[in-house]
């Protein structure tokens, strides 16, 4: 296709233009130093030289280095209408170049090239960004459900919200990981701030009870609200193998207890 | 086929998808919602939402998804309200409905308690499967 031949070799000649072109009008447009974009910039620009001269429509290479590049700029913190600005900037500079031909056809050609090299760009980025935002889930999940020390031998673990499966296994590591690291015997689990007890929930709770009797550490359930136990027992889930308290304070009390510590108002 | 009569007396619903884990969450929000409003107390609230959870996660387990429709209805002018939602999928169907309804039986390493449990929590069950067609399940709870 002579089109396409005529093109690339167009950017080709002129490439050097349009990447000056592009980067001065980023400096113009972004706030923030463009200088560490111009390697990337090149390697964009190659890419869509190259993708110009393919005689047939081959994507697969361009979209695995634009998927790079993306997660390089979402790493370096660019927003993303810093990502349509940074595409946009790019398009002109190209069509300017091959403007100068006129060529109407050419510049068709380029346009309908530069549309599906953008919106790969803008997928790629917007997928890193998705990824990176999973991540930071992934890491508030953590956070939310910490196992805490309470006293030596003792720790505890309250569950906050929808324990989805998801969340559930991740309470259920947190907590051993805990009784391990503390070497404790005795693990509380307080489900004050829990909604809704289903029997997904439940068979989170008792795959966590038995995996830390397997540790050796014996779980103290806490917190179950009058309402929830009526629906536990409705639903007919067994909780009798588990030592139960009506609240962190009692269940922590008990714990003291049988670890042979006693609670007392000092005589002074 | 299992038929109960499942006959809704909602002229108008909510339909929600139950596609994800995430759908099962806001079902179970919106039902306490209308229990709220229309004034269903604490315990038959919880009994009502927990039952909603558990044949919202039926639907997203054993057939796949499907959606649920939700509506505040009062048969008797407006003396008496009640809370009525309808599961329905198309998904396999239930083979054996009185084995399901025990306890402990679960296809799927559950614990088995779920669709039996949820009869128990709610003052309306009527449940309708064929296999091959899919699955509807009506609950409703009364103020
Ligand atoms: N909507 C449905 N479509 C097809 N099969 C279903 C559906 N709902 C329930 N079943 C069948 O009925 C069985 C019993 O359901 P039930 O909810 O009591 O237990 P479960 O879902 O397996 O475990 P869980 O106790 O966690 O709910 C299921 O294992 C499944 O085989
Ligand atoms: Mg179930």
């Amino acid at each position: 296709m002579p089109n396409k031949k005529k093109l690339s070799a167009r950017l080709h000649d002129r490439r050097d233009a349009v990447l000056a072109a592009w980067l001065k009008d980023l400096d113009g447009q972004l706030d923030r130093d463009t200088r560490g974009f111009r390697d990337d910039a090149s390697t964009i620009l190659d890419l869509l030289i190259t993708q110009c001269g393919h005689a047939e429509e081959r994507w697969d290479e361009a979209a695995d280095s634009l998927t790079e590049l993306a997660r390089a700029r979402v790493a370096a913190g660019f927003a993303t209408d810093e990502t349509i600005t940074l595409v946009s900037a790019l398009r002109s500079a190209a069509l300017r170049e091959v403007a100068a031909l006129d060529d109407i056809e050419l510049l068709r050609h380029l346009s309908k090239l530069l549309d599906v090299f953008l919106r790969y760009l803008v997928d790629a980025y917007v997928e890193a960004r998705d990824l990176v935002i999973a991540r930071q889930q992934e890491d508030l999940l953590e956070l939310s459900t910490p196992a805490v020390k309470l006293w030596d031998g003792i720790v505890a673990v309250p569950l906050v919200g929808t324990l989805d499966s998801r969340r559930a296994v991740s309470v259920m590591e947190s907590l051993l990981n805990k009784i391990s690291e503390t070497q404790s015997t005795i693990a509380i689990i307080d489900i004050t701030g829990v909604p809704t007890v289903d029997t997904q929930v439940a068979q989170h709770i008792l795959r966590t009870v038995a995996a830390a009797r397997l540790t050796g550490a014996r779980c103290i359930l806490c917190g179950i609200r009058p309402s929830i136990a009526h629906t536990m027992v409705e639903l007919g889930i067994e909780l009798s193998q588990v030592e139960t308290h009506a609240n962190l304070a009692a269940a922590f009390a008990a714990a003291l207890r049988s670890r042979g510590l006693d609670v007392r108002t000092s005589d002074a | 086929m299992v038929s109960d009569s499942v006959r809704p007396l909602a002229r108008e619903a909510q339909v929600m998808p139950i596609v994800s884990d995430h759908d099962v969450v806001l079902v179970r929000r919106a039902a306490r919602e209308l229990a709220e409003e229309i004034g269903i107390g604490l315990v038959a609230r919880t009994k009502l939402v927990t039952a909603c959870s558990e044949l919202a996660r039926n639907v997203l387990e054993h057939a796949g998804g499907g959606r649920a429709s939700l509506a505040v209805v009062s048969p008797d002018g407006a003396r008496r309200h009640g809370v009525e939602v309808v599961f329905a999928d198309d998904g396999p169907g239930i083979g054996d409905v009185e084995r399901a309804f025990e306890r402990g039986y679960s296809t799927k390493r559950g614990l088995g308690l779920g669709l039996g449990g949820s009869r128990r929590l709610v003052d309306d069950f009527a449940l309708s499967t064929e296999p091959g067609e899919g699955t509807t399940i009506l609950i409703r709870t009364w103020a």
